[in-house]
């Protein structure tokens, strides 16, 4: 089995490229996951590690650092983090691989990374420091491209009908680049299907925090819900099945799977 | 002018009124609340000021007692610019000199409607400004892409600004001025309504702009000339400026070569998929051409960038994808010389 729980696990784990990081809540929920973005050694529980996430937003440790802003007075981006997730280093809680990724399918997932960050909103990188206020919170959101619902999203300008940016959840970040990179064909049943799990107001509250309704609106959870969202578990949980079948079979979530068993 | 500084809790007993902010200590302040937004930003440069002034290094605390009075600003700024009406805010933005308040301003019209007219001309009005002050230049260009813009003057004229501005900003200092850029090359592809403009395109393709903003340039010029329309530019212009990519591949892929830079290979293929989606006819040599191309990973990803472009050309343009079999075709060979020889 592909997912290790690492605080069940004891002990140090050498970590490769490509290799799928979770963050687990005291409840056992999976909040967010990332894309392992080099090879670590002896990985333990909490190790923090460098990451390619949506977290929000898009970051790479190992992408040349832009600009930083804190130091600009007059900017409003400088903005904090959200609990545990930094700009580019997660705590690692969980992780979910699969056995076989080899290094020219890594090195694919590096290119797709290149190819896809300039395609992300301008907001500076987060630094660490209180919680978001509210309002500050859902601007940030909207400006750097996270989003809940749908998981992955193009945006299109009004006038010309060209592409200018994609949006992305943690998971949506994450099937993306496994998908285009051609490690896995569909990752997931499409959350169109009927048979695609929902989540309704009390789940999304457990995995992430109490959202209010302006912010579960900016990350694509308008209404009552329940909403078929793609939930950070389910990516990890995909990966507990042989590695050919993760590769051409999609994986259709259980509810179960907002944890790891 | 040293301060005492005892701790940062001392710091939130005080409440300060207007009328005693004269006799108040700087490190003793709070801001305001419930004071006009001007008597708050007032205070803020005021006391910012102070503060940068009369710092003594060894007080430890002031990083956090700054720290709680930005916050405190903001708390107060937040909370009085959300309940201004559109108009309220669009006079501030003209007429006031904080930039701070300026930028909040403009993130709330933003996030209450994107597609207002008034609030595109006014980004503009701003941008052309004489003696613009760097840090609120670069929050509109950052702001822009956020804003649609609809009225065809606008875009023609706002288009031909950026492209203008751009190369004057790339070499600047200022902390956010690259991310500015890289907004405004962003952006422009959406602004330009003539697929014959994509050649305004290349000049950021330069070794002067960062990787990133190339990266973007080349999105601007795919994006331009293939969707949704491939094929919709005149086969010179192809050239043009197939012609320039192929020079820039030729550059990365080979010195990527002696830098073993991942990030400036990963530009080269980035161009040559650009290539391959133009349809321009001398892709095939140029794949043959290049050895460091030889990898497995590199040809399956060209092998499907074909077929992601074949794909598209199919379904959005029959007629290209009718004129483009022997290009199809010769792709298809020089992928398969490469990977024979790898």
């Amino acid at each position: 089995m592909a997912v290790i729980n690492l605080a069940a696990y004891g002990k140090g784990i050498d970590l490769l490229m490509g290799t799928i990081i979770g963050i687990c809540k005291r409840n056992g929920i999976i909040s967010h996951i990332a894309i392992l973005a080099k090879n670590v050694n002896d990985v333990k529980y909490g190790n923090r590690v460098p990451v390619y996430q949506m977290a929000p937003p898009l970051t790479s440790s190992l992408l040349p650092a832009s600009p930083e802003i804190e130091n600009d007075p007059n900017s409003w981006n400088g903005i904090e983090t959200i609990g545990d997730m930094s700009a580019d280093e997660i705590s690692a809680n969980v992780i979910a691989f699969l056995e076989d990724l080899s290094e020219d399918e890594r090195r694919q997932m590096r290119l797709w990374f290149h190819l896809i960050s300039p395609l992300f909103a301008e907001t500076g990188r987060p630094s660490q420091g209180p919680k978001l206020r509210r309002a500050e919170l859902a601007d940030f959101i909207t400006n750097c491209h996270y989003i809940a619902h749908p998981p992955i999203c193009e945006k299109y300008d009004f006038t010309t009908g060209r592409p200018n940016n994609l949006w992305f959840s943690c998971a949506g970040f994450v099937i993306y680049l496994y998908e285009k990179s051609k490690v896995v064909r569909e990752l997931l049943v499409s959350y169109s299907e009927p048979s695609f799990p929902t989540v309704n107001r009390d789940i999304i509250h457990a995995t992430w925090f109490k959202l209010p309704p302006e912010i579960m609106s900016a990350i694509g959870l308008s209404g009552d819900g329940p909403w078929p969202v793609v939930m950070p578990g389910y990516v990890a949980n995909a990966f507990k099945r042989e590695s050919n079948v993760i590769r051409n079979t999609p994986y259709l979530p259980q509810e179960e799977d907002l944890r790891i068993a | 002018m040293a301060k005492e500084v005892k701790s940062t809790e001392n710091l939130l007993r005080f409440t300060t009124v207007e009328s005693e902010l004269k006799y108040t200590p700087w490190w003793a302040i709070k801001l305001p609340t419930g004071q006009s937004i001007r008597t708050q930003i007032k205070y803020y440069q005021k006391y910012s000021m102070d503060i940068r002034d009369n710092i003594n290094p060894l007080d430890l605390p002031q990083i956090e007692i700054g720290k709680i009075f930005e916050d405190q600003l903001k708390s107060s700024l937040q909370l009085s610019l959300d309940s201004l009406s559109d108009d309220e805010l669009f006079a501030l933005i003209e007429v006031d000199q904080s930039i701070i308040a300026k930028a909040r301003s403009l993130e709330i019209l933003i996030a209450r409607d994107c597609e207002n007219p008034f609030l595109a001309a006014l980004v503009y009005q701003e941008l052309i400004k004489d003696k613009l002050p760097i840090s609120w230049r670069n929050t509109l260009l950052l702001a822009i892409e956020h804003i649609q813009i609809k009225e065809p003057n606008l875009r023609r004229e706002l288009s031909a600004f950026l492209l203008k501005l751009c190369p004057n900003i790339k070499d600047e200092t200022h902390p956010r001025s690259l991310s500015a850029s890289a907004a405004a090359v962003r952006t422009l592809p959406t602004l330009l309504d003539d697929a014959n403009q994509t050649v305004q395109l290349l000049k950021f393709l330069s070794t002067d702009y960062s990787i990133k903003t190339r990266h973007i340039a080349l999105f601007g010029i795919r994006s331009m000339a293939s969707l949704p329309t491939p094929g919709n530019i005149p086969e010179k212009i192809v050239t043009e400026i197939g012609n320039e990519l192929v020079y820039c591949a030729r550059y990365h892929l080979r010195h990527s070569a002696c830098s073993t830079s991942e990030e400036e290979f990963d530009l080269g293929l980035d161009i040559i998929d650009t290539l391959i989606v133009l349809g321009y006819n001398a892709v095939p040599s140029l794949i043959c051409e290049l050895e460091t191309l030889r990898m497995k990973w590199v040809i399956d990803h060209l092998n499907d960038t074909l077929s992601n472009a074949i794909i598209m050309w199919e379904t959005r343009a029959p007629s290209f994808h009718k004129a483009k079999q022997n290009l199809i075709t010769a792709i298809r060979k020089a992928v398969d010389s490469i990977a024979l020889s790898s």
